[in-house]
């Protein structure tokens, strides 16, 4: 028995360092590894095919073999590079958030693929022009591509408000929104809650920063030296309504962990009748909305002014790692970047997430608009990209989240705990983003 | 008659009751996020985030496994990469330990002492000190993209040496020194007399190793670049994806994977982890 186990162990030992030493047999090919965000359920499913496609037929052809690494989040990935870059571990291709493209950028991680797409003629004007608004994309350069853009809309039990007579268009403005979430709004003869009619997350750079832009300000100046909205009365506008439509109680205060997913559950379970939330979650909230028997109603992202409706785009861009990565595999990598700018894998993108198709050829390609008559909830992200102008990129600002940060904490206090006024949660992000400035 | 002895038999309970009952209490506390976990396993999506909610599955689902075992994402080679590192380490690790605890205890050598305080220095580091340099060192060696990484730095375990010595320290010399008259070499002293009289020891360090190893999520996070090295700990913030929405029936059956072998071994070596503390007189 002794010598059973002695050998068996033995035998675990070589295996996992014949094991450990073993590396992909990727033959002559040039690898390219590829670190990206997404990694279960449809999306992963969509990802995988697009690798697999592309190895098996331009891969093949151009002796290039894609491995895409499911890294974490946007904040995971960024770190992630900066310490490979570091160590000469570095990938081919990276996704990174918006906000994290411009740092790779200064820092010289990210090559410039403008050449790349000259040589190869990857036609830069199909983009969506507001994705072009990033940084290190003006200037004739071409740092990054929109991957997986996503940005804010309105979803709301359709369901409930058919069967209480409620309808809301389809570009609605703030005072339609909150008629119609006040309509949604229920309680039971002892006051008792039984369905709000929405909640609101507190993430200032994607859905409040739009609300300061739908009212002529912003949430920081183009330069990022200022803070506008602190000193127009658009931030007090924005949270004083807030505030005011929590305390009047149809519209539910966020949870201190895990809100996002918490208003979702809220919703599934009809307690919650609306909600603002990126288009990237669109393939699970319809999912689950069936799930639970739920017709859903989607719109663009409210607006304050019908006249000037604003929406932030957020997301991931896919770039090239310039830094440790020879001329070989860069443009190899470009190969692949190129591929995934194809009609064909922006609709395979969007099918499986909600994510924002980012050219202006793919409205026009069979595909998709097959997959939008079959589900055209899953186009409104898109028209709202389109027909009104409204998405905008965020100029780079280099202490962004933590401004962002010092919202998010006066916000707390003035909509979790009531325990100060408007005014004083103004004053507060006044007090303590001072050093910033 | 009966009643007599019954209600005697009351009498002496009724102290020891708020004791067990407190006990009862603990171990509910213990237990229920376990069970919680199983029970949402097999819970579709809706159920599991109802509230009120429910103690036992309304609907009894195993699409949650079957997700799991039919998603592109490879698990059994996570599951792979986990048992082969873990054994790996444990292997490892017994081979320089034994050796190692046995020299500190039973042996006299040239700065013994200060070696042993180097052993119980390397004891006292916090791991994540040495995390960047680590990193570097097997970049340097191009050993990144590997199991390598998640086996080399666990091959020598302090706290093991540590313990070790303290049991064999606890055996007289004079079996050593007759063994010795007798005609037995070092390693069959060390193997065969001394090993098997501190087998709790050597289970409770094991054992220790395993979760250890197990459950070791920063570690991996850092040093594997590829899905191809990584393991099940890896899976389950694989699909975490918070963008989509999390689903935590999901998430319980890859958690229900993940601890499920920990809890077998636990149930196997708890009397072993028991007797050697009790020995050590660590307890």
């Amino acid at each position: 028995m002794k010598k059973l186990v002695s050998i068996l162990l033995t035998l675990t030992l070589l295996f996992s360092l014949s094991a450990a030493a073993m590396a992909e047999e990727t033959g002559d090919n040039i690898v390219i590894q590829f670190w990206h965000t997404r990694g279960s359920g449809t999306s992963y499913e969509g990802l995988k095919e697009s690798v697999d496609n592309f190895n098996a037929t331009i891969g093949k052809e151009k002796g290039i073999t894609v491995q895409e690494t499911f890294i974490g989040d946007y904040t995971a990935i960024m770190t992630k590079t900066q310490l490979s870059v570091q160590s000469g571990e570095q990938p081919q291709i990276v996704v990174a958030s918006n906000t994290n493209t411009a740092p790779l950028v200064e820092d010289g991680i990210l090559v410039d693929m403008m050449p790349y797409a000259e040589k190869s003629g990857f036609d830069v004007s199909n983009l969506m022009d507001c994705f072009m608004q990033i940084y290190g994309n003006t200037d004739g350069q071409l740092h990054s591509l929109p991957y997986i853009r996503s940005t804010p809309l309105f979803y709301y039990n359709k369901t409930m408000a058919d069967a209480k007579g409620l309808t809301i268009s389809s570009n609605p403005t703030i005072d339609e929104m909150v008629e119609f979430c006040k309509g949604l709004y229920e309680v039971d003869e002892n006051g008792e809650v039984l369905v709000y009619g929405l909640e609101i997350v507190s993430d200032f750079g994607y859905f409040q920063a739009a609300n300061l832009q739908q009212l002529g300000s912003a949430l920081l100046a183009d330069d990022g030296m200022s803070a506008p909205s602190l000193e127009d009365g658009t931030m007090l506008k924005v949270l004083t309504d807030w505030r005011s439509w929590v305390d009047e109680g149809w519209c539910r205060s966020f949870d201190a962990t895990n809100a996002g997913d918490t208003m979702q559950q809220l919703f599934f379970q009809n307690k919650l009748g609306g909600f603002f939330n990126s288009s990237a979650g669109m393939r699970s909230i319809t999912e689950n909305c069936a799930e639970a028997g739920i017709e859903l109603g989607v719109t663009y992202y409210p607006t304050y002014d019908a006249e000037k409706p604003v929406a932030e785009i957020g997301g991931g861009q896919i770039g090239i790692v310039g830094q440790g990565n020879s001329e070989e595999q860069i443009a190899a990598a470009w190969e692949f970047v190129q591929y995934l700018m194809s009609d064909e894998q922006i609709t395979l993108t969007s099918k499986t997430t909600g994510y924002l198709p980012t050219t202006k050829s793919v409205a026009n390609y069979e595909g998709m608009i097959e997959f939008w008559n079959e589900n055209p909830l899953f186009k409104v992200a898109y028209d709202q990209l389109l027909e009104n102008g409204v998405c905008q990129e965020k100029p780079y600002v280099p202490y962004l989240q933590d401004y962002t940060q010092y919202c998010a904490d006066a916000v707390s206090l003035l909509i979790q705990e009531k325990s100060i006024t408007p005014e004083e949660a103004v004053q507060q992000i006044v007090d303590t983003s001072s050093i910033l400035f | 008659m009966e009643n007599l002895q019954l209600k005697r038999r009351l009498r002496n309970y009724l102290p020891k009751l708020p004791m067990d009952l407190l006990k009862i209490a603990m171990m509910l506390v213990f237990v229920f996020p376990f069970y919680w976990m199983v029970i949402t396993s097999f819970k579709p999506y809706i159920e599991s985030i109802q509230t009120p909610p429910t103690l036992w599955p309304v609907t009894f689902t195993f699409e949650n496994y079957e997700t799991i075992f039919s998603s592109s994402v490879n698990v059994w080679q996570y599951a792979q990469n986990t048992v082969v590192v873990t054994l790996s380490v444990i292997v490892l690790q017994l081979a320089i330990m034994i050796p190692a605890a046995y020299g500190f205890a039973k042996r006299n050598f040239p700065l013994k002492g200060l070696l042993f305080g180097v052993v119980l220095v390397a004891f006292m580091i916090p791991g994540q000190i040495t995390y960047i340099t680590t990193y570097l060192m097997f970049s340097k060696a191009r050993l990144i993209n590997s199991l390598w990484p998640q086996i080399l730095p666990f091959g020598a375990n302090a706290f093991g040496i540590f313990m070790l010595r303290q049991a064999f320290k606890q055996l007289p010399d004079e079996i050593v020194e007759s063994a010795r008259l007798d005609g037995a070499g070092e390693l069959k002293i060390m193997f065969q007399i001394m090993l098997p009289m501190c087998k709790s020891s050597i289970i409770t360090i094991a054992m220790f190793s395993f979760v250890d190893t197990w459950n070791s999520y920063f570690w991996p996070l850092v040093m594997t670049n590829s899905e191809q090295y990584r393991p099940l700990t890896m899976y389950v913030e694989k699909i975490r994806d918070v963008e989509q929405g999390l689903d935590w029936s999901l998430i319980m059956s890859a958690n229900c994977l993940l601890v499920l072998p920990v809890l077998i071994v636990f149930i196997f070596a708890s009397k072993k982890i028991i007797q050697a503390f009790a020995y050590n007189g660590m307890k």
